[in-house]
């Protein structure tokens, strides 16, 4: 195994196109590994820890670094292939007279060429988000901040700067959001309509504004805060400005509102506001006490599809009941009957997740049903896995994770992490049902189904072949409209064997009905 | 080029809106905001407008030569853009400025006020003159009727048409119908950019707002009138329409409001002659047409006063 690697000297591209190319490369032959990335100290002992780089080489933030593992005789081939992908940028615009405009290369730069913007997207590295950031909020924009690793002290000050200038800023690490029916980050192609949302997870807003669509409805807006907002010390400043923002919308009828639970004093202020909103707020605060989340206008949800589905009825003017906690029967035969020819050894549940929130939901879901369950993000300490690449009994994992994604991108983007530990789980011979969340819309891997179908099929096979039958079941999160198309990935997932639900909650309840070989 | 503004009127946002470029001159540009409402650009030299904004623009400067037409502007933070342009506007050191009519609070009886009225009634009569001035009321009139239009312009050839006396009646009676019956279909008549209909309006309405003082039914008699001329208002071009708009709420230009005041104070002839002419000199008819509607305005709570029967003279 041999390593190649070049810096690119004041080089800037942004962390989802260095991501997606990342995954391109990986997928040439006879590479193994390969990482583009901004050079900064932070992704530079990553990459150090993920092997990519013996030590730390001589490269600056504003260079770009590619590296790339795998047989030598494909090296020289696959570095030209990311030295092109790099080469291309917009061309500069001709104004005629030979007059051409180069691109912007600063947020300034930018408002000049496009005076009314009023939203700046920062996906810098972490290390320089918040002085980008806080020069947007001081050109009067507000602020989309998708990067990460932006220190609670820098996340308080420009979220406070923004409410005190009338400014709103999604994020630190918000990676979804939906303004004026655009998508922006990893978000979906919903249709307009009357549902609002603000949430504090990205994959949580993405499930709620599909099944929305999915559904019939439709959003007004959908806001990111960033996980880090509902802290005590953020104080729940976006949330609340989204909060007020959608109330004052007249296009929104109906709010969302998604998140981790808050502390208590963060979620009485919450739910304070919303009680002030003058019209129906939707309240999924994933494994909260719902008898805490009470309120004239507030209807409380206990997951992400019953809070769609409560926004959805609200929209129409009917009263949303709970749901019921029963699965689709036809589905649910199938599922039996499949697990009626489980091995007895085979008991456990493997859940292998894209979505951060989606592995904390189905947690959440799996704990009152099947018992323990092990995690890299535990619910509980005493679940914590000891080692991440080992399952062990029940196990749900977050490849999102930052354990997983040290020198390789998003497994949205690149799925070769998950279909590998697919293939560790088929060869378990305890695991009996794998549990996948498929996640769709702009950001995201362009044909998933495509990268998934054949390592659900081998893993099927040599399970087969061992005399096991292992069962898939699995949630896509999308929309027709999305880039990648709902239906063509749904069936390809089916054809491959996959039992797919509507929604996350439906493929976990399925998952542990599984376990159980009983209704749930 | 970045120009720091000078002033900027009360209805300026003064740090975030959203636009486009809707006309160009040499020493104005118009920016239709996307809330329906214009903000206009002028040089230094320029007076405020309530919806404009002065620049502090270097000598021989043209907007015409930064700007064109459709070109998209922003303002965030303070700072006006414009796409397209190497043009930006810095807002954040403008003073603010309104006419601030309300507080003038005329009293027609005081001496001094009573003879500056009839100084700057004077001065426009003089400037119908054809060797004084520009105003030519009955060539307008014509053009009017030439266009196929009615003849309801003949007000600016003789203020005591049954027309006006009728606007004054209902004006002191506080009757509101009665008011905008005659000033309705006004709005819109007349040629240019502010057609002379429009002036009169706005000139009406300034002398109104002047003369209101503190008294709850003429205020609520002018609120009345106000949301009719608005809805009216939907009969003129973009920008008449917003001005008519702004006059309803006794926003009106610098110019016009310098003259209310100069004549609520009681200035010096000498002083009020160079005020008088400064309103009347704007456009070709519009500043004769807006002062003509002021110094009617002012008297027209007072009804058929002996004062106002002896300056019809």
């Amino acid at each position: 195994m041999a390593t190649i690697q070049k810096i690119m000297r004041n080089l800037y591209r942004d962390s989802v196109s260095l991501m997606q190319l990342s995954a391109r490369l990986a997928k040439l032959p006879g590479i193994d590994q390969a990482s583009a990335v901004m050079a900064t100290e932070s992704n530079l002992s990553l990459l150090v820890e993920a092997g990519l780089l013996e030590e730390k080489i001589e490269a600056r933030p504003n260079d770009l670094l590619v590296v790339i593992q795998g047989d030598e005789g494909g090296l020289e081939a696959a570095l030209m292939e990311a030295e092109a992908g790099l080469s291309q940028q917009p061309a500069p615009v001709d104004h005629g007279a030979g007059v051409r405009r180069i691109a912007p290369r600063t947020i300034e730069m930018g408002l000049a060429e496009l005076p009314t913007a009023n939203l700046a997207l920062i996906a810098t590295p972490g290390d320089y988000a918040a002085a980008e950031a806080l020069k947007a909020l001081r050109l009067g924009l507000h602020v989309m901040l998708f990067s990460d690793n932006v220190s609670p002290a820098d996340e308080i000050r420009l979220k406070q700067y923004a409410r005190d200038h009338h400014l709103l800023v999604m994020g630190p690490d918000c990676g979804t959001a939906i303004i004026n029916g655009i998508p922006l980050g990893f978000a979906n192609v919903v249709r307009r309509g009357s549902i609002g949302a603000v949430a504090a997870s990205g994959t949580g807003l993405q499930q709620v504004t599909c099944l929305i669509d999915r559904w019939g409805q439709g959003i007004s807006q959908a806001l990111g805060t960033g996980g880090h907002d509902l802290h005590h010390s953020v104080g729940g400043i976006s949330m609340m400005q989204g909060l007020a923002a959608l109330s004052a919308d007249p296009t929104t009828e109906v709010i969302v509102l998604v998140s981790k639970p808050p502390s208590p004093e963060i979620a009485a202020r919450v739910l304070e506001k919303a009680g002030q909103a003058g019209k129906p707020v939707v309240v999924n605060f994933l494994g909260a006490d719902l008898a805490a989340i009470q309120g004239q206008n507030i209807y409380a949800a206990r997951t992400l599809e019953e809070a769609a589905a409560m926004a959805v009825a609200l929209a129409k003017g009917q009263h949303p009941e709970p749901q019921p906690d029963e699965s689709n029967p036809a589905q649910l035969e199938r599922l039996l009957a499949e697990s009626g020819r489980l091995q007895p050894q085979q008991r456990y549940i493997r859940g292998l997740y894209s979505g951060g929130t989606f592995c904390y939901e189905a947690l959440l879901l799996l704990a009152g049903r099947v018992g323990a369950v092990y995690s890299n993000i535990p619910l509980e300490a005493r679940y914590r896995l000891e080692d991440v690449w080992q399952s062990r009994q029940h196990t749900v994992i977050d490849l999102g994770d930052d354990l997983f994604t040290r020198g390789r991108p998003h497994p949205m983007i690149d799925h070769r992490l998950r279909n590998e530990r697919i293939l560790k789980e088929a060869a378990d011979p305890e695991a009996a049902v794998i549990l996948l969340d498929v996640v769709l819309g702009y950001g995201s891997h362009p044909d998933p189904a495509g990268e998934m179908v054949p390592a659900i099929k081998s893993a099927r096979k040599a399970a087969a072949e061992a005399g096991r039958p292992l069962i898939f079941v699995g949630s896509v999160c999308g929309t027709a409209a999305d880039p990648q198309g709902l239906a063509g990935q749904e069936e390809n997932l089916r054809e491959a064997g996959v039992i797919l639900t509507e929604s996350n909650a439906q493929a976990v309840r399925l998952a542990a009905a599984a376990i159980a070989g009983v209704k749930v | 080029m970045r120009l720091p503004a000078i002033s900027a009127g009360h209805l300026v946002a003064n740090r975030y809106f959203s636009g486009v470029i809707h006309s160009v001159f040499r020493r104005a540009c118009n920016i239709s905001l996307n809330n329906d409402a214009f903000i206009t650009l002028l040089p230094a030299s320029s007076a405020n407008l309530p919806q404009g904004i002065r620049l502090a623009t270097p000598p021989g400067f043209s907007f015409t030569d930064h700007l064109q037409q459709d070109q998209p502007v922003g303002c965030r933070a303070g700072v006006i853009r414009i796409g397209g342009s190497n043009l930006s506007i810095d807002l954040r050191p403008a003073s603010r400025w309104q006419a601030d009519l309300a507080r003038l609070s005329f009293d027609l009886e005081q001496p001094d006020t009573g003879r500056a009225w009839h100084v700057a009634w004077q001065e426009l009569w003089d400037y119908r003159q054809p060797e004084r001035g520009a105003f030519k009321p009955e060539r307008l009139l014509l053009q009017s009727q030439a266009a196929g239009r009615s003849s309801k312009l003949r007000f600016l050839v003789d203020p005591l048409s049954a027309e006006i006396l009728t606007l004054l009646k209902g004006t002191h009676q506080l009757q509101v119908d009665q008011a905008a019956m005659v000033l309705e279909p006004l709005v819109g008549l007349g040629p240019g950019l502010t057609p002379a209909g429009d002036d009169f309006i706005i000139g009406y309405l300034a002398g109104l707002w002047s003369a209101v003082g503190f008294d709850p039914a003429r205020l609520q008699f002018l609120s009345a009138l106000g949301i009719r001329i608005d809805r009216a208002a939907a009969a003129t071009n973009d920008i008449s329409r917003a001005y008519l708009r702004c006059a309803t709420a006794g926003d009106v230009s610098e110019t016009l409001a310098a003259l209310a005041r100069a004549i609520a104070q009681g200035q010096d002839p000498a002083r009020l002659r160079q005020v008088s002419r400064s309103a009347l000199e704007i456009g070709d008819t519009s500043g004769a047409a807006a002062v003509l509607g002021l110094l009617i305005g002012i008297t027209a709570f007072l009804g058929e006063d002996k004062r106002w029967l002896q300056y019809k003279k």
